[in-house]
């Protein structure tokens, strides 16, 4: 949905025409009870998430993929990026509102949104976005201004830049000499936390080009854990809150409305091939034969996940059925034996996992047993965060898509296990990236996982994309019932 | 022709270029290329792809306004099948036997996959090779018709030895038909004549007299009038109002005089012989009278919640209206036919119809005489449809 059109223009008040909307409302509300299909305005959201997002700086974005999803989705409310992707997956206008580049794709020009101001009451100019995005994409590419565009220029061709700036940090902010960060998103930071607080709270964006937010205010309750966060959605005190893939259903059986993605998340067994344990792709082809991922998906995630062979969800790219998923004890048992492992009878294979991932220690043990079932010892040990471990023999990784299109989200799963792809522009190019680690047994998909969140009854049109996230600018809440009105 | 993004999403100077060009290269230099339409009309439906040739400024304005159109299904399925076989024909023996085996695990249908099949066994046939569903084939190809986010991926794996061979093709998606209900007294169906990324407040066909009807188009953007079956098409530009939303209203309203375009607080007359602009005027004040509570008064849309729009007909004595459901933009939605009668002072709905489906909520719906108009967002593939709705009597 692209909303371009109709930009206040200079010296127009917009709560003037916020009131034309908010009468519009009542007029079309007018005769409603308390079920209403048109949006209304006004309420505080009240949201828990488990991450501790230090600041809104896109600047300092976070390595971690489950921070940076987390920062990904606050930014969003404050800021917006030149480039959106829409329900498709492609690339639309938002603060750019056209584009253009050579023929070998080294230059491309962004043309500016006109209008368009931070809530600081900066007009946004090319300096100014130009500025962010060097800072942004660092030395590699060389960022200018002219009248009313920016250009991005590098020596290489970048054929997929505006993927790139559709997603991520690739934000547009606006600095103060007092060290104050603004955007030109639905909503602004009224109270960032300090170190020790965990609320924040964002306001409404009155003067957004792209509309107000239905929504009054945002209060943001971060570091919670997610069985408070669950306790919280059933008493009421909360609008929306996290739900790991493991306690979607029981969440719902608490009567706790669910709501959850498409597959947006994979773990996956990667090997510390610098360990000599590991080092006999039979033994690794043995462990991938060895694991029942229909049973981690349907019994531990509770049918909250899809076993995965392939590292790309099948909605991403479309050919994920080339990657078989089931198991086979007998043959893992024949490729362990040629190993010669059952003689040796080697020390425990030691598997690391984030001891403070709920879904992640219980697909570990999951494995565990399903490798003692072919006859080779298995270790689990809970890491805080994750963290690498020389010594582990095998880590339990948690990659999250960082796109919906296939060359962009597997391009960031190569890199994050040490590899790279030359190119990766048609279904074939992507497969042949895909199913060269695969092949080598280095990394091993388990199962792709949903992103759920439990919404209270006030939660209305409640539109993510299909990649998960938050459209907060579009949620509104269903107003209370007056007092003495009834229900139909 | 060097690929060139070209996004002119605004009104005024962005449609006083041209045409999208490169940088360099060949800049200031714009060819013709093929834009495939997917209009489809009662006495037309979905058979055959429309294709024109457009000006680079005509393509500009559709890709913003329409999202870039994608072919009838009626020559894309087969064309993509012939081209699938083309790429296995290349990495097979010449004269190898066949056994063709082929999966659906997409949002075709089983009429699609059924022609598919056919286009692809013959094009095998075609270049030599015996085609059999029997595995007792040397060459076993399997083709599994996939889907991704953004279209169809459709695989043939070429399985002659350990290391099977992968074709994999990229296909535009297609559009998909609706059913209409028969089991009350009154038959309530649907025609789609449009679907497109761009969200749409409403679509319509309006008939000239000696001349094709013109298809209408208004979205947050504006206003594009298209001859059906014709390359001619129209922007007729809207001025901006001072007021945005994320709840955007707009309704195509056809007048003796011409064509009225009504936004949440402006009214246009439009001249659409002439494709251009009679004038505006801010009418803030004509939606509170809604408030007076008639319901065959045209300005209330809504009703416990529901879209509702008057429908015209002979059926009954009583005044018909049809009504969404009562959800929000994240459910499917339906359309009933109702009849409205006042009992003593109490207003009783009497339904008339089965429920029509949409795979997504009704954004809006629109009074039209006899035939309404509904506009629905397609949660399954994203797309904005338009579709006209009509009644029969008598079942």
């Amino acid at each position: 949905m692209r909303h371009i059109a109709f930009p206040f223009p200079a010296g127009n008040k917009p709560p003037l025409a916020l009131a034309v909307i908010l009468l519009f409302g009542v007029m079309v509300g007018a005769t409603g009870s308390t079920a209403s299909t048109r949006p209304s305005y006004g309420g505080t959201l009240h949201i828990q998430i488990n991450e501790r997002i230090p600041t809104i700086d896109p600047r300092l974005w976070p390595a971690d993929s489950g921070e940076a999803a987390a920062a990904d989705r606050i930014d969003s409310l404050i800021f917006d990026r030149m480039i959106r992707l829409d329900d498709h997956g492609t690339s639309e206008p938002a603060l750019a509102v056209s584009w253009q580049h050579d023929a070998q794709s080294k230059r491309w020009e962004f043309r500016l949104r006109n209008g368009v101001k931070f809530t600081d009451g900066s007009p946004l100019t090319p300096e100014i976005a130009a500025l962010a995005l060097q800072q942004l994409l660092r030395n590699s590419f060389d960022v200018s201004a002219n009248s009313d565009s920016v250009i991005v220029q590098a020596d290489h061709s970048i054929p997929d830049l505006l993927e790139q700036l559709a997603t991520g940090r690739y934000f547009i902010f606006h600095t103060t000499t007092d060290g104050g960060i603004f955007g030109t998103g639905p909503f602004q930071v009224t109270d960032w936390p300090s170190d020790l607080a965990t609320k924040a709270v964002l306001t409404a964006n009155e003067s957004c080009w792209a509309g107000r937010p239905f929504v009054d205010k945002i209060e943001l309750t971060m570091g919670m854990s997610f069985e408070r966060q669950a306790n919280a959605i059933a008493v009421g005190q909360a609008d929306v809150v996290e739900l790991p893939a493991s306690q979607v259903r029981r969440a719902a059986q608490r009567n706790v409305r669910t709501v959850s993605s498409d597959p947006v998340e994979l773990f996956a067994l990667q090997f510390n091939t610098g360990k000599l344990e590991v080092q006999d792709a039979h033994l690794r082809q043995a462990i991938s034969l060895a694991i029942d991922r229909a049973s981690i998906a349907d019994v531990i995630l509770q049918r909250q996940g899809m076993p995965a062979g392939g590292l790309l969800p099948n909605w991403i790219s479309g050919y994920a059925h080339l990657f078989p998923v089931s198991a086979d004890l007998a043959r893992a048992k024949e490729l362990l034996a040629a190993t010669g492992r059952e003689v040796s009878r080697p020390a425990p294979l030691v598997l690391v996992y984030d001891s403070g991932d709920a879904d992640a220690r219980a697909i570990a043990e999951r494995v565990a047993v399903n490798l003692r079932e072919a006859g080779i010892v298995a270790q689990i040990s809970g890491q805080a965060g994750g963290a690498k471990n020389p010594t582990a023999d095998m880590q339990l990784v948690r990659f999250r898509m960082a796109a919906p299109d296939p060359g962009i989200a597997l391009a960031e799963i190569l890199n994050a296990l040490g590899g790279s792809a030359a190119s990766l522009e048609t279904p074939e190019e992507d497969y042949a990236a895909e199913r060269a680690p695969i092949d080598a047994f280095l990394v091993i998909p388990l199962v792709h996982v949903s992103e759920s969140y439990g919404l209270s009854p006030q939660v209305r049109d409640w539109m993510p994309p299909r990649w998960g996230g938050w459209r907060l600018e579009d949620v509104w809440l269903e107003p209370a019932p007056a007092a003495g009105e009834k229900s139909p | 022709m060097p690929d060139t993004d070209c996004a002119k999403p605004q009104w005024g100077s962005a449609f006083q270029q041209d045409c999208c060009a490169m940088i360099s290269g060949s800049g200031g230099h714009c060819g013709k290329l093929h834009l495939l339409s997917r209009v489809a009309g009662r006495s037309n439906p979905m058979t055959g792809t429309d294709r024109s040739n457009f000006s680079c400024r005509t393509l500009l304005f559709l890709f913003v306004l329409l999202g870039m159109p994608v072919a009838a299904r009626s020559d894309t399925l087969e064309d993509s099948a012939r081209e699938l076989a083309r790429r296995v024909t290349a990495v097979l023996s010449p004269r190898e036997g066949v056994a063709l085996h082929i999966e659906n695990n997409s949002t075709l249908t089983p009429g699609e996959v059924e022609r598919i099949s056919q286009t692809f066994s013959s094009a095998l046939q075609e270049t030599g090779f015996g085609v059999s569903s029997n595995s007792g084939g040397a060459i076993i190809v399997r083709v599994t018709l996939s889907e991704n986010v953004k279209g169809f991926i459709w695989s043939a794996e070429i399985v002659p030895s350990d290391a099977p061979r992968v074709v994999l093709m990229k296909v535009m998606p297609t559009l998909a038909d609706r059913p209409a209900s028969n089991l009350m007294p009154i038959l309530l169906s649907s025609e789609k004549f449009w679907e497109g990324p761009e969200r749409l407040l409403d679509a319509t066909i309006v008939n000239t007299p000696g001349s094709d009807p013109s298809l209408l188009f208004l979205t947050t953007d504006g206003m594009l009038i298209r001859k059906v079956g014709s390359s001619v098409e129209s922007i007729v530009q809207i001025p901006p109002t001072n007021l945005v939303t994320r709840d955007p209203f707009g309704v195509l309203t056809q007048t003796e005089n011409g064509l009225t375009v009504a936004f949440l607080n402006q009214i246009c007359g439009v001249d659409i012989d002439a494709r251009a602009l009679v004038g505006c005027r801010p009418t803030a004040d004509s939606f509170a009278s809604a408030e007076k509570i008639d319901l065959r008064q045209s300005g209330l849309r809504s009703w416990k919640g529901k879209l509702i729009a008057a429908i015209q007909s002979g059926c009954t004595g009583a005044p018909l209206f049809l009504a969404s459901g009562s959800g929000d933009f994240t459910e499917p939605d339906t359309i009933q036919l109702l009849e409205w009668t006042d009992s003593n002072g109490v207003r009783v709905e009497k339904p008339l119809s089965d429920f029509l489906h949409f795979a997504g909520p009704v954004m809006a719906l629109q009074s039209s005489g006899a035939m309404p108009r509904a506009i629905v967002r397609n949660l399954q593939t994203e797309n904005y449809e338009a579709y006209r709705i009509s009644i029969s009597c008598g079942q």
